[in-house]
């Protein structure tokens, strides 16, 4: 090694040790706030309106297309469509007619700045879990109308929304969503987690977990009937 | 890159790149604030550093930007007086060590930063030139001026650069 090389080593040795990284999950909500607002600009330039429509469309049609199509803040798959909004939410559509791919919505929540764990056939919580749900997540409790019933196929059930604010996060936390099949339909429950503590079953909630919710479907009769409930404090 | 991995990457680099940046630019705290600011900018923009294949390099050549971008907006004001003759905190115990460290801060900076690439981070000359976007023979030039800024206090000749 070379005089040269020894000396600079030593000196930037020197300056690692004084190095005093901040923690990580601050310099990602840091970058996580830096991409918002970046989408927010890009939608403010004259393409909020498309990605409007795109979601429009999404909603309208449900199963159409099923590669992510990112852009103008609207991402859209067949399972999922999210809007980033210019006051930094993001409103998350789940087509309850096609199987969440998990790793697409988590990797697509992380870029909009929310924090979540998603997972298909098993489902994380906390005991008990962190308050603070209903500020986060918000249930938008119009109905929409089911596409008409095609002849030889299924029912297709609507497309539910969900308003997501990240910035009502408590610390320490993330959403949780557990997608499972079953044999009356799709349910996809949701609740906040203790990223430090928390619990994961593979066993479908019977019922709306105590501080979260389920966008699901139950079927009682031959027609289909699509469940969205809430729970925890409001 | 998923936030696992963006977190194992942080931990691992945030000390070295650090540690480079400060002997590029012999400023311990702008270091600090270029490279921080450069892992922020590398989350927001993950897409990208994914695209990249190399996110240790995005993040220094990020930080370099930034320390240069404010070096350069400080030239009018008496920020620069203090970059270029700020009495070396970190400088070792020997009076040797203090001389090297205020010859190289008196190094033009991208010498400077060649250097450091090319002995620090032993990246090619090839390396160096993509890098720092100048040209092989540029980079060459830049090397053997630094070292020749540098030669009267070293007590070897430094090894002539190889590709």
């Amino acid at each position: 090694m070379s005089e040269l090389t020894s000396e600079l080593r030593r000196m930037a040795d020197d300056a690692a040790r004084q190095a005093r990284p901040p923690a990580v999950a601050e310099i990602i909500r840091q970058g996580d706030r830096r991409r918002r607002r970046s989408l927010t600009r890009q939608s403010l330039g004259g393409l909020s309106a498309a990605g409007i429509a795109g979601a429009g469309v999404a909603l309208g049609l449900g199963l159409t297309g099923s590669a992510p199509a990112h852009g103008t803040g609207t991402i859209r798959t067949a399972a999922f469509t999210l809007v980033s909004n210019a006051n930094g939410t993001a409103t998350l559509t789940i087509n309850p007619n096609v199987l969440l791919e998990p790793g697409t919505l988590q990797s697509d929540l992380a870029q909009d700045g929310i924090p979540a764990m998603v997972t298909t056939g098993s489902f994380c919580s906390s005991d008990p879990a962190p308050a603070g749900l209903s500020q986060v997540v918000s249930i938008q409790k119009s109905q929409l109308a089911a596409p008409p019933p095609v002849v030889g196929k299924p029912q297709q059930r609507p497309a539910r929304t969900m308003t997501i604010n990240p910035a009502a996060l408590p610390a320490g936390t993330e959403l949780s969503f557990g997608n499972f099949q079953l044999a009356n339909g799709a349910q996809t429950s949701y609740t906040l987690i203790d990223t430090g503590s928390y619990t994961c079953t593979s066993t479908a909630p019977t019922s709306p977990p105590a501080d979260g919710g389920e966008i699901g479907f139950s079927s009682t009769s031959s027609s289909a009937n699509t469940s969205l409930s809430g729970g925890g404090p409001s | 890159m998923e936030r696992e991995e963006f977190a194992d990457f942080y931990a691992a680099s945030f000390q070295r790149l650090v540690g480079q940046l400060y002997a590029m630019t012999g400023d311990q705290s702008e270091a600090q604030d270029a490279v921080q600011e450069a892992f922020v900018r590398a989350w927001a923009r993950r897409g990208k550093i994914d695209r990249n294949g190399a996110p240790e390099a995005w993040v220094r050549v990020t930080a370099w930007r930034i320390a240069a971008s404010r070096w350069r907006r400080a030239r009018d004001g008496a920020r620069l007086g203090s970059l270029t003759a700020r009495p070396e905190s970190t400088a070792g115990p020997t009076p040797d060590r203090v001389a090297f460290h205020d010859a190289l801060r008196k190094v033009p900076a991208e010498q400077r930063r060649a250097l450091v690439l090319y002995h620090l981070c032993d990246l090619t000359v090839d390396q160096v030139a993509a890098e720092t976007g100048v040209r092989a023979g540029t980079v060459k030039a830049r090397l053997a001026r630094g070292r020749a800024a540098l030669a009267p206090h070293l007590r070897e000749t430094p090894a002539p650069v190889t590709e």
